[in-house]
């Protein structure tokens, strides 16, 4: 490298034009060390990619354009003419396949696309990104960062150096305004006015964080799994604090709603017996045990299991099995139950009744209530069975102990 | 401001030392205490504590904090639950659900070996025996007040679920019995007699019985804390020999026999067998009113696990207590009450899917005690069981703070299921 330095120095001192100058040099360098280091390399690509308009700006000394900046304005040139071409033959194919399918080409639009690809081009292939596609190049190629930096090679952003810019910016962004949050607190509570601030919390009920892949996307910077938690973290921390109603917006913006899963489900409508009374009936079932309940609205918290009250179940820790349901939707004393269970055992019962008092019980709650039934996991199916035994061995996971496994192998071979 | 208070007002902050905010909240809601409001910099455990003692002092701070403490305490837990009238004969159907008080001296004395574990634990937590007047008791008291004692002994039998209050119904009648000056004989529990693994001898009275002599010197000890001074007054009708050295002549008090029972434990049982023979001529001469209790008396025909020493099977007729016992079930006598309960725990293993009397008693027994009166112990009703819970928060049975509320009542009781044991045992610490 130091050699092509100099050489590049003699050349530039024998004031030939400068554009031959700096061919002849790069010819040279690259035929010298192409691959040796960056700094060549670089110097190879200023030189193969230097447009004219620089080139009569690089005369002028008082315009300097960096060559970090002339390789920027290079490659985005490249990109936008490689962009506009897609473009174009995007409109051009895009008019072509209208005609073939005999609709308006200006009316065509990215669904009557997909429609046609699909009928034109039908494919059996599983994964869907394997599938022939047509799709504008914008989706197709992705998106480029603006230049970070001016002509004079001096960054735009100051987190430019840390090599994220638009991420640690925006963790900046996060701690100052949780800073400023502490700084209201303080003179809240010099005022004396806290106390009116206490029930102004806020809560995020049904949100969630934005997930890493849509926060790279914001961003359009690489992010790791690390500093995703990093930022998940230092927004929580804004949430928690006292004053976080007050930076609710830049909240919301980070994060998303979370549809309810239950929200899908078909809730039954509760039934009306004979008496004008409304009830709800749902089965369930657990290990070997299957179970009818019931619900009667408006009851008074009598309880009827194959005919016995409660005591049906001797145990505590049974009976807390059906506590569960109507304590959490805060019908203990509220509605009468009717249950039916068969087959099994004791804790296979109180299993099946409870997951059949908590479907019953669905008819007779608001969607809250339903949703925390389900993330209770109240609503679910708790699918465990008997394991079978394994011939060769005491049980369905247990083996031998040594010595049984050593006879039992003597024996074998005796016999073989 | 009292120390207790004070006290409590300490602890309960120094709970909450280390968590400034909550303290910020606990105690600067709102309030005007100079002294307090500080930043939450210069908030330093030393320094809170510092300040605690002139806080604690100030006016407005007492009142508010006390009057918080109570409402948390008190939600729906706001019923009487004690009746201040510890004497059971004056006991009515108004005070049922209450808790009346029954005096240390009497419980040693009465129902110190009459209740089962459950209760005894309770009476040494709580530091006081407290029962709750219930219905079945107050009926029995009401037949025992009512019946002709000039007429061949009434029945009368206890029966419920397992829990239910049998036994603290016998204990309730037991107490009336003993306040009306009636001699007492109770039988705490027999059929712990047809255990296996007691120590048993062959009777000196004749020939095939079985003794088992410390159950009978333990009962002999019970007959006679529950009826010292009756017993001292009453003496023998008959004489009897019980050796070659050894008898009592007529005349003696009946409780030289007790003593003799207690220190030649191989007379013990024939003891017991004298003494009730002795006590029923006296109840039929209207001497002294009799009262039988009997806690579980399908113990005393069902099977017995008991065995000699030749590995055979003993038959429950040949057991001299039961046998002295049974005789007290019949009518052949006067001026007396039998009660007694049938408990599911009392039978064999093999017969305990009914609480019933005629299924408990079996058709030997049935036959035996019929006809009786029968009177069911229900589980708890809905103002017995708010009364029951008052009284465990009162001696803090209940302790965690959500016990307390509504919701916590409304799953101790589902948990219950309104059975007066089992509330007992979920409001403990499992």
């Amino acid at each position: 490298m130091a050699a092509s330095m100099q050489t590049f120095s003699r050349v530039c001192s024998t004031k030939h034009p400068i554009k031959e100058l700096i061919r002849w040099q790069i010819t040279k360098c690259s035929a010298l060390d192409r691959h040796k280091n960056g700094v060549h390399t670089s110097c190879r690509l200023l030189a193969d990619v230097i447009p004219e308009t620089f080139e009569q700006k690089t005369e002028n000394k008082a315009e300097k354009i960096s060559k970090a900046m002339r390789l920027y304005m290079e490659r985005a040139k490249n990109y936008n003419s490689m962009i506009d071409k897609e473009i174009d033959e995007y409109e051009v194919g895009k008019r072509h396949l209208a005609n073939i399918m005999g609709e308006d080409p200006d009316s065509f639009n990215q669904d009557d696309i997909d429609r046609a690809i699909k009928y034109l081009l039908p494919s059996g292939l599983f994964e869907k990104r394997a599938r022939p596609q047509m799709k504008h190049p914008y989706e197709v190629f992705p998106q480029r960062k603006e230049a970070l930096f001016g002509k004079d090679g001096r960054p735009h952003h100051y987190q430019f150096y840390t090599g994220k810019p638009n991420y640690h910016g925006l963790l900046h962004d996060i701690n100052m305004k949780y800073e400023h949050l502490n700084a209201t607190e303080t003179e809240l509570y010099k005022n004396g006015k806290m106390a009116e601030e206490e029930d102004k919390k806020l809560f995020l009920h049904g949100f969630q964080w934005i997930d890493h892949k849509t926060l790279t996307k914001q961003l359009i910077e690489e992010i790791s799994p690390q500093e995703y938690n990093r930022f998940v973290l230092v927004l929580h921390r804004l949430l928690k604090h006292k004053l976080s109603y007050k930076e609710e917006e830049f909240l919301l913006k980070y994060s998303k709603k979370v549809m309810t899963m239950s929200q899908f489900r078909s809730i039954e409508k509760p039934l009306i017996d004979s008496d004008g009374r409304e009830y709800s009936e749902a089965t369930g079932r657990r290990k070997t045990s299957n179970a009818t309940v019931t619900v009667y609205n408006n009851g008074s918290g009598q309880i009827s299991i194959n005919g016995q009250d409660l005591a049906y179940f001797k145990d505590i820790h049974q009976r807390e099995q059906l506590l569960f349901p109507l304590q959490l939707v805060n019908k203990i004393d509220k509605v009468d139950i009717v249950a039916t269970v068969e087959g099994g055992g004791s804790s296979g019962q109180t299993g099946a009744i409870r997951l059949a008092l908590a479907h019953a019980l669905c008819s007779f709650v608001d969607t809250d209530s339903i949703e925390r039934l389900r993330l209770a996991g109240l609503l679910t199916k708790d699918p465990r069975t008997r394991e079978r035994k394994k011939p060769g061995q005491p049980g369905a996971r247990k083996k031998p102990t040594w010595l049984v496994f050593l006879i039992l192998m003597y024996c074998q071979l005796l016999v073989v | 401001m009292d120390a207790l208070l004070r006290m409590q007002v300490l602890g309960r902050i120094g709970n909450i030392i280390y968590r400034h905010s909550q303290l910020k909240t606990t105690l600067l809601s709102g309030r005007k205490i100079p002294y307090l409001r500080l930043h939450s910099k210069s908030f330093t455990e030393k320094s809170l504590l510092r300040c605690m003692n002139s806080v604690v002092n100030n006016d407005v701070f007492r009142r508010t904090y006390s009057i918080t403490a109570e409402q948390n305490e008190h939600t729906s837990l706001t019923f009487a639950f004690r009746c201040h009238d510890n004497n059971p004969a004056n006991h009515t159907i108004d005070q049922e659900g209450l808790f009346y008080t029954v005096p240390s001296e009497d419980y040693k004395r009465y129902l110190h070996k009459a209740i089962n574990t459950e209760f005894s634990a309770q009476v040494k937590v709580f530091a006081e025996s407290c029962i709750m007047i219930r219905k079945p008791a107050l009926e029995m008291i009401d037949y025992i007040r009512n019946s002709d004692l000039n007429r061949p002994v009434a029945r009368a039998i206890f029966y419920g679920h397992t829990g239910a209050g049998k036994t603290m119904s016998l204990c309730h009648v037991l107490h009336y019995c003993s306040k009306e000056n009636w001699l007492i004989v109770h039988v705490p529990w027999p059929a712990k007699w047809n255990k296996r693994n007691r120590e048993i001898a062959v009777s000196p009275f004749k020939e095939g019985r079985i003794d088992l002599p410390l159950d009978a010197a333990e009962w002999l000890l019970h007959f006679r804390t529950q009826n010292t001074d009756l017993l001292k007054e009453l003496t023998c009708q008959f004489s009897y020999t019980w050796s070659k050295r050894e008898s009592t002549e007529s005349g003696t008090p009946l409780i030289d026999i007790v003593d003799f029972g207690l220190s030649r434990n191989k007379f013990a049982s024939d003891c017991v067998g004298v003494l009730m023979k002795e006590v029923k001529k006296y109840a039929c001469d209207k001497r002294v009113k009799v009262l039988v209790a009997i806690d579980g008396v399908n113990g005393l025909y069902s099977q017995c696990a008991l065995k000699t020493e030749e590995k055979e099977n003993v038959l429950i007729e040949n057991v001299s207590l039961v046998r002295t016992f049974r005789k007290l079930l019949n009518t052949d006598w006067s001026n007396g009450f039998v009660v007694c309960t049938v408990d599911i725990n009392a039978s064999h293993y093999s017969t305990r899917e009914n609480h019933t009397p005629r299924y408990l008693l079996g058709k030997q027994g049935f036959e035996v005690m019929d006809p009786f009166i029968p009177v069911q112990v229900p589980i708890y009703t809905d103002k017995e069981i708010y009364s029951c819970l008052c009284y465990y928060s009162d001696r803090n049975w209940i302790q965690h703070p959500n016990g307390k509320t509504d919701e916590g009542l409304k799953e101790i009781i589902f948990l219950s299921n309104h059975n007066p044991y089992t509330l007992a045992r979920v409001c403990s610490s499992r």
